[in-house]
């Protein structure tokens, strides 16, 4: 076979397989970070300065929450920002509102993991884990009070009321989002499950991800169909972003995606993956009447995991997400080539094809 | 010891080859469903069409090798008497077939995500355009009118009408960008001849200078429409072709069922409202209230804003256009919007314009772009398991792993040609997940085969 290209299946660890040739690439995350290393120091500065008046009622623990984070949410809104202003040094002002989107992404992480009784987040105890859910209700609530009374602090001109608003509102939708996806019902037809599927991660997940692109450019006073293009993009990282999270939740151990692997399927919480593998299932398959609450799976969680890996369910989500990501695109090619675009292109291509 | 161990091994390996051989079929993995790969490109001259997205999938794909095992080692745990067998298969081959299909895109060079204006040429693909017949408006000219619109923001937020007005246009940013993006009749409507551009302007102007905004005598684009038929028409198509998007909604049916629920339910109520608010201000299609910036603000803080659309306005126009008896008395009564002749023909070709681009989206096949053969070699794929056997010599499986070596995935890639090839192979490179899902699946199927043959094994050959 006369071949052109090998596509190298590097990194690939696991069940204890070492990696071969890659591991000391960065990832477009990184390379992104490293591009705007001065707007993360002061990040990290602000951000100490935001926990500052909670910090005697937060662990150890919880405060390396917030250091072990992606810090998605702030890279994206700096970028955003420095599309607009390039390398001209950005006002505290975006700093402090990436502050603040940490702060309201790490108050939905806590209650995240209250609803779904999970014992990691981030490689670490869960805050409800380690201190029960009724403090845990209590520190993810401080976490959004605290982000609202910083970003305050960011509004300077009447008109940037209005940002104050789109961050109350699209809080309060990431809030509705978690109690739709609570009140779904799993006796719904599988097409109905997918509609509540991505109208919830829309709300608890990608309005986040607009918010931090919107925000970003309209602080470094860019222009307001920049600000609507980025927040396209956005929204559609963000929706790749959760499809994918869901994706790993069957491919990745508990080491790399720092939370606790399968925990959807042992909480017969209902993903884009599981509901194209009840599909493919059909109603009376064992895993699909544990997800409509018929049947309770008991143990063989590996047998289960195994059964729904080897349906299509995942390569169908992953098209959803990919698609997404791809459209995120479109979304950049109005701004002229910058630095600053490319790691957006990049971080859009690298949520769907990073190696896990 | 050592030949007594090794012709133990050779005995349990030739038992477990003849188990894995009884299964005479050469074992499959399940076809690898399409992906995108590249989206809005070029296609390669002499291709069906210009532009589109292109997508790979794999199928055919046949395992090798995995009824062909050595057995490396057997040791018995002293404490608990499992066994603990080490196992490799030399070499595992996967050969198969891939496709990448091509599926027809407008390159849409509408700036649906922003102004919605037409993008700098210098951002587009040059290919399959669906406009460009007019001068484009000029990014300098074109970012100060949203940043005079981004300064209407405040004002309008000092009133409630104003602050409704912008959490509608909020709620309904997706839906209306998806509506640009999918519907060409949408977009054919909002260039209308350049009228749309030339009033932008022309508003952009007269907020600028407090001057009439829309004129009485004034007309716009090569058709020559006034300021108010293009916004009537405007609102009328994003209501109709909005409603028109919802998948559930059967085009070709009378009456068809709108379900409250549905986001372009929603958002076309929403549209519909508006020019509710439009029509207490003196203005509709054929009417006429010339008015400034100071008279548009004075209406949006003074006037009482009316009640919003409901679902039952929304099918009653709907049932205008779709000709069911009765619908413009009932509009009549309830003083909802009645439709004449005009706005009823307008409708009835958006509606036969989205059955038509329904019916195209349909019939689209995706059109084999380039295909050939794909094939992985694995060599030295370890099998640990750990079992137990009882005095009957049934066996029982404790523990089961697959080790795989990192492997590449070879693709007869030689007739992609172009530079859309040159794009797919670095996005092709850059899928981890295809690579992982191979794994995945052939490890699944290793695994299977490895288990059904070591549960038909006698304990006693081990002991």
């Amino acid at each position: 076979m006369n071949k052109e290209n090998n596509y190298e299946l590097d990194e690939l660890k696991t069940d204890g397989q070492t990696s071969q040739q890659g591991s000391d690439k960065s990832s477009p995350f990184d390379d992104a970070m490293v591009s705007v290393e001065g707007d993360m120091v002061r990040f990290e500065q602000e951000l100490a300065d935001a926990l500052e008046p909670q910090k005697k009622y937060l662990t150890e623990t919880e405060l390396g929450i917030y250091k072990r984070g992606k810090k998605l949410r702030p890279l994206l809104l700096i970028l955003s920002a420095r599309m607009i202003q390039g390398s001209q040094d950005l006002s505290t002002r975006v700093i402090k509102a990436s502050v603040s989107l940490e702060m309201l992404h790490v108050a939905s992480l806590i209650h995240d993991d209250i609803i779904d009784n999970a014992l990691l987040r981030r490689g670490l105890k869960s805050v409800n884990a380690s201190r029960g859910t009724s403090t845990a209700i209590l520190v993810g609530d401080l976490q959004f009070l605290q982000a609202i009374r910083n970003f305050i602090d960011v509004v300077e001109t009447e008109s940037e009321m209005g940002l104050v608003k789109l961050v109350l509102d699209t809080a309060f939708k990431v809030c509705t989002g978690e109690l739709d996806e609570i009140s779904t019902d799993p006796s719904w037809s599988t097409k109905k499950l997918k509609q509540r599927y991505f109208d919830v991660i829309e709300r608890k997940t990608a309005l986040m991800f607009g918010l931090a692109c919107e925000i970003g450019v309209a602080l470094a006073d860019g222009d307001t169909s920049d600000s609507r293009r980025l927040g396209f993009y956005g929204r559609r990282i963000g929706r790749a972003f959760q499809i994918m999270d869901d994706i790993l939740d069957f491919l990745q151990t508990n080491d790399k995606s720092g939370k606790t692997a399968g925990i959807d399927l042992e909480q017969a919480r209902i993903t884009l993956p599981i509901i194209y593998a009840m599909e493919e299932f059909g109603n009376d398959h064992y895993i699909t009447r544990h997800f409509r609450k018929e049947q309770p799976l008991v143990g063989n969680w590996g047998q289960a995991m195994d059964e729904i890996k080897n349906t299509n369910a995942l390569s169908y989500a992953y098209a959803d997400a990919r698609e997404e990501a791809l459209d995120a695109l479109r979304y950049l090619r109005h701004f002229p080539d910058s630095s600053y675009k490319t790691h957006l292109e990049k971080m859009a291509m690298y949520i769907v094809d990073r190696q896990f | 010891m050592a030949n007594s161990n090794e012709s133990k091994n050779a005995l349990l390996e030739n038992k477990i080859n003849a188990l894995l051989l009884q299964n005479e079929d050469q074992p499959e993995l399940s076809d690898i469903p399409e992906f995108p790969l590249v989206s809005n490109v070029e296609m390669p001259e002499g291709h069906p069409f210009d532009h589109g997205d292109i997508g790979i999938l794999f199928h055919g794909l046949k395992v090798s090798g995995s009824d062909r095992i050595q057995v490396k080692s057997i040791d018995k745990q002293a404490d608990d008497g499992t066994y603990s067998i080490k196992m490799v298969f030399p070499q595992i081959g996967l050969d198969g077939f891939y496709t990448v299909n091509s599926h027809l895109s407008p390159n849409i060079t509408m700036d649906t995500g922003g102004n919605m204006i037409d993008h700098a040429e210098s951002n587009l693909q040059p290919a399959g355009a669906d406009s460009g017949e007019f001068t484009p408006i000029t990014t300098e000219k074109a970012e100060a009118m949203m940043e005079q619109a981004r300064l209407q923001k405040p004002k309008l937020r000092e009133t409630e009408n104003g602050q409704k007005m912008l959490a509608v246009f909020n709620q309904y940013n997706e839906i209306y960008n998806t509506l640009f993006i999918t519907s060409q009749a949408a977009r054919t409507t909002w260039y209308a001849n350049n009228a749309t551009q030339e009033m932008s302007i022309d508003t952009h102007e007269a907020m600028e200078n407090n001057t009439v905004i829309n004129s009485n005598t004034k007309t716009y684009g090569t058709n020559k429409v006034s300021y108010n038929s293009n916004a009537f028409t405007q609102q009328f198509s994003i209501i109709f072709n909005t409603l028109f998007l919802d998948p559930d909604i059967n085009l070709t049916d009378p009456h068809p069922e709108l379900n409250p629920d549905s986001q372009y339910v929603q958002a076309a109520i929403a549209a519909y409202s508006f020019g509710d608010a439009a029509e207490i201000t003196g203005n509709d299609k054929v009417e006429v209230t010339e008015l400034n910036s100071t008279s548009v603000y004075k209406n949006v803080a003074e006037q009482k804003p009316p009640t919003d659309a409901t679902v039952a306005q929304l099918r009653n126009l709907l049932d205008q256009v779709t000709g069911t008896g009765g619908a413009e008395e009932k509009a009549e009564k309830n003083n909802w919007w009645v439709l004449d002749e005009e706005d009823r023909s307008k409708a009835k070709h958006f509606l036969y314009q989205a059955v038509q681009e329904n019916l195209q989206k349909k019939a689209l096949k995706p059109t084999m772009l380039w295909k050939g053969t794909c094939e992985v070699s694995i060599t030295n794929v370890e099998v640990n398991i750990s079992l137990s056997g009882n005095a009957d010599g049934d066996v029982t499986i404790l523990d089961h792993q697959i080790l795989m070596p990192a492997f590449s995935l070879d693709i007869e890639d030689e007739n992609w040609a172009g530079e859309i090839a040159v794009e797919a192979r670095i996005r092709l490179n850059q899928i981890f997940f295809i690579k992982r899902l191979l794994h995945d699946k052939l490890e699944y199927l290793l695994k299977n085969r490895m288990g059904n043959a070591i549960s038909h094994l006698d304990a006693m050959m081990l002991s």
